[in-house]
């Protein structure tokens, strides 16, 4: 090391390297489904943190034939409900299923620069998302909950009105809260007046916040009952209140803002799901992961009603 | 002048008192020995202490020990980020103070403007600008008929962390640079003159390879910070320990076991890269020596 | 000797050099004959290191005019000295610094090859070997490899010294070279220039050593507060000055030294 600064050039240098050139072109193509099929994967956004929908895999060694970019995950790493329904829409369209694990306000709020095709990440239909994303036919309907500390005097939803409740924020429930949620072609019966909304990133940590006690730093918890049932099974001393609410229509999510033609790829894997409710496939994943059917709810859904195209 | 007779320090053979100087060595090494014994008894009942602590929390810490591996695996990812954005910072802050430093309105102008710019707004801000806004600017130009650059300014994940931690980390470690760079003497400058050397010679010659001994403790510090802040990218789906901690944590509702494993390799890549720092200061600082 | 036939190596004519509204140098005027040895002496404040790093723009001139060897300047009040003509006067002058300023990170050889390699580009080989003969003028070839901070500073000012014969200047400046040594340093850094001066380098001395002028000092320069006071042989500036204001000077000198 006699000359510290010829070192440091060199280190210079190389680190200017590492950052991007141009990347390789794709080959044009008409619209997204032609591109999806040209390219033989298809890249869907999911984000591994809502088991039993979709969780991660130890020790997962990548196959070698895979044509998932090095930077995108496998099948293989993840398992639940919505990689199930992933697969199977891939698989059916004749391409592989490759995964991308941006955060979830990424995926919701479009503008994904063509860095990945779809969201199928039990992404649920709001007017509001309609104005980034074009929806398919939902796969599933969410079945929605509130939670409250077993020590809780609380017996009925309505109780709720004003007092705390943690949600994540920018979910559907923060939207239901406040009473701004709506879902087209749906009457929604709000439950609960002017509650102090407390967000979170995610539901997991709002639980765990509610299971400190009754009223520490929280009355109540709005979630999806598959995740606040297991929080239960898993110990946390909390009690789920009746009834459960039914407002989400979770259906696979395309951004609106593609440089080519997102419709025709939309269409498609909604035509692929409606087939996937009708031979039953869907319904055996619902009991397979979920271990109770809500998938054919969703059959009632009208589409048409969004009028998206 | 004759020398013959005149006592050197350290002769053994002429100094009648050398006995004294030998026990006063042995001392000498006794009390820095105690010292070194009591500083690692410190350690270790501090250590102690933590364990304590944790333990009383709810926490399985075999569950940590059984998914090490999984959370393992990012830390390759956690270190190759943080290293290629460490490097990208050191050229912008070199070229921030270089600006910082000039003569030229311009270069002051631009190097001023950027550090207040980015010092002054979140790191987590930068990195959704990066990864969400370079892309919808990218649009733009292919719009306008120039599809290459439009392609360039959309990065993937890595990429655009590298990006943000180097240009939020460049802002910062300007100052770094520039103090080290003023820190020269001024007589070095003049010397270099006076043998006619011009101001890219002096600087790439004298004033650098100085400087650099003087800033490289800082830039590990900033490494150091980097490590941590490195799990920011994470939002946007790299798999580096954070993420891999958080979304298997997820899995099992086993938050505080992950956490705490996720820290404990943090703490544990931090160690090592301050030993590394160290031992690269020791072998820069070689001919400063006597 | 300087011969009176010679041109003058150094001419400089009106120099004036202003620190905002301190006038430092107050239109100086003189000349260095080849192979001649100039002292300049004065108080502390006077001018004369400004002086000598204006010689070597180390300092910018506020106006006048400096010829050394086949190169000019001139300097117009309110306008900056062209970069290219600095690095060329530069180039006529080697400059000795009283804090030697010599490269820590850089060995002895290293140092004195630095400009060689880097401003005329010289191959290394090259370089070392013109090196290594202006080190062993000062006396350290032994110590080439070595590290400034393993010299004494008798030997880091010689060092300093062969790194400006190194790049072969018309002209040598020497400013205060011994006044940060301790005395018993003194001696050997006295030698090299009294060798130097016998062997014909022109040079321009600022220092207090009134021994080493009247030795080796073709001419004597008093200034004070920015001007010329008076200039001739050591002889006569020394012991029988003409100005009152260097009669005072020396008087004070030589008392405060206890000589």
């Amino acid at each position: 090391m006699k000359n510290p600064s010829r070192v440091l050039l060199v280190v210079l240098v190389l680190a200017t390297l590492i950052l991007p050139g141009c990347q390789p072109k794709e080959k044009e193509a008409a619209d997204l489904l032609e591109k999806v099929t040209n390219r033989g994967t298809l890249i869907i956004a999911t984000d591994p943190a809502y088991p039993p929908a979709s969780q991660l895999v130890e020790g997962v060694t990548r196959p070698k034939d895979t044509k998932c970019a090095a930077d995108q995950r496998v099948a293989a790493e993840f398992v639940g409900f919505d990689i199930d329904t992933a697969v199977e829409v891939a698989r059916r369209l004749g391409v592989e299923a490759c995964f991308v694990t941006p955060d979830w306000t990424l995926i919701t709020g479009g503008n994904w620069s063509d860095r990945w095709d779809i969201s199928i990440g039990s992404m649920t239909i709001t007017a509001e998302r309609m104005d980034k994303l074009y929806f398919t036919f939902p796969y599933y309907v969410g079945i929605e909950a509130f939670y409250v500390h077993k020590d809780s005097p609380v017996q009925s939803i309505e109780e709720l009105s004003g007092k705390k409740i943690g949600a994540c924020s920018g979910c559907t429930y923060e939207y239901y809260l406040d009473k701004t949620l709506a879902v087209p072609g749906l009457d929604i019966d709000f439950l609960v007046d002017n509650p102090q909304f407390v967000g979170y990133d995610t539901d997991v940590p709002a639980l765990q916040d509610l299971a400190l006690g009754d009223g520490v730093r929280l009355d109540a918890v709005m979630t999806g009952m598959n995740i606040g049932d297991e929080s239960i099974v898993s110990g946390l001393p909390l009690r789920r209140l009746e009834p459960t609410i039914t407002y989400s229509f979770n259906g696979g999510a395309v951004d609106k803002a593609f440089g080519v033609n997102p419709v025709p790829l939309v269409k498609k894997v909604g035509e692929i799901i409606l087939a996937m409710h009708q031979d039953g496939t869907l319904k055996r994943y619902s009991m397979d992961r979920f271990g109770y059917d809500c998938v054919t709810d969703a059959a009632i859904f009208d589409l048409d009603a969004l009028e998206q195209w | 002048m004759d020398l013959s007779n005149v006592m050197q320090p350290g002769d053994r053979a002429s100094d009648p008192d050398w006995e004294m100087g030998l026990r006063l060595l042995a001392v000498q090494r006794r009390r820095r020995l105690a010292f070194a014994v009591r500083l690692a008894a410190v350690w270790l009942a501090l250590v102690a202490a933590l364990a304590f602590v944790l333990l009383q929390l709810n926490v399985d810490p075999l569950y940590a020990v059984d998914h090490s591996a999984f959370v393992l695996q990012g830390v390759l990812t956690t270190i190759g980020v943080s290293m290629a954005s460490i490097s990208v910072a050191t050229v912008l802050a070199l070229l921030g103070a270089l600006g910082k430093l000039s003569r030229s309105s311009i270069a002051q102008g631009i190097a001023g403007f950027y550090v207040s710019l980015i010092r002054g707004t979140p790191l987590l801000i930068q990195i959704y600008l990066i990864y969400l806004g370079l892309p919808q600017i990218g649009q733009q130009f292919a719009n306008r008929g120039m599809p290459g650059i439009g392609g360039m300014l959309t990065l993937n994940a890595i990429q655009s962390g590298i990006l943000a931690l180097s240009v939020n980390y460049g802002a910062y470690m300007t100052e770094i640079f520039r103090a080290g760079i003023q820190s020269i003497g001024h007589g070095q400058r003049e010397a270099a003159k006076s043998i006619g050397m011009g101001e890219w010679h002096i600087l790439r010659r004298v004033i650098l390879p100085q400087a650099v001994r003087v800033i490289i403790p800082d830039i590990g510090n900033q490494f150091i910070a980097m490590q941590k802040d490195s799990s920011l990218v994470s939002i946007m789906g790299i798999w580096e320990i954070t993420y891999r901690a958080n979304r298997l944590a997820r899995k099992d509702i086993k938050f505080m076991e992950m956490f705490l494993l996720a820290a404990a390799i943090y703490w544990f890549m931090t160690i090592v890269s301050s030993w590394a720092e160290g031992w690269l200061e020791r072998r820069l600082s070689h001919a400063y020596e006597r | 000797m300087p011969t009176n036939d010679s041109k003058p190596i150094v001419q400089v004519e009106n120099l004036h050099k202003w620190f905002d509204l301190l006038h430092v140098l107050r239109g100086v005027s003189f000349t260095v004959d080849p192979q001649e040895v100039l002292v300049l002496i004065g108080r502390s404040g006077s001018g004369k290191s400004t002086l000598l790093r204006c010689l070597n723009m180390l300092e910018e001139p506020s106006a006048g005019s400096i010829t050394i060897g086949p190169v000019s300047v001139r300097v117009e009040p309110g306008k900056h000295v062209d970069r290219r003509q600095a690095t060329a006067i530069r180039l006529q002058t080697g400059m000795v610094f009283q804090e030697f300023n010599l490269f820590p990170h850089m060995t002895a050889l290293q140092n004195v090859i630095e400009g060689l390699v880097t401003v005329k580009k010289l191959p290394r080989e090259e370089a070392a070997a013109i090196g290594e003969k202006y080190l062993d003028k000062v006396g350290l070839l032994p110590k080439r490899d070595v590290h400034p901070v393993r010299l004494s500073g008798g030997q880091k000012q010689r060092v300093a010294i062969a790194r400006s014969l190194a790049m072969e200047p018309k002209v040598l400046l020497f400013d205060e070279p011994t006044s940060a040594l301790d005395p018993e340093l003194i001696g050997e850094v006295l030698d090299v220039m009294r060798r130097l001066a016998l062997e014909g380098t022109t040079m321009m001395v600022v220092t207090h050593e009134m021994s080493f002028a009247s030795d080796v000092a073709d001419r004597v320069l008093y200034l004070d507060h920015g001007v010329i006071v008076e200039q001739g042989p050591p002889t006569q500036i020394l012991k029988s000055p003409q100005d009152e204001r260097t009669a005072v000077f020396l008087r004070s000198f030589l008392e405060s030294r206890g000589d």
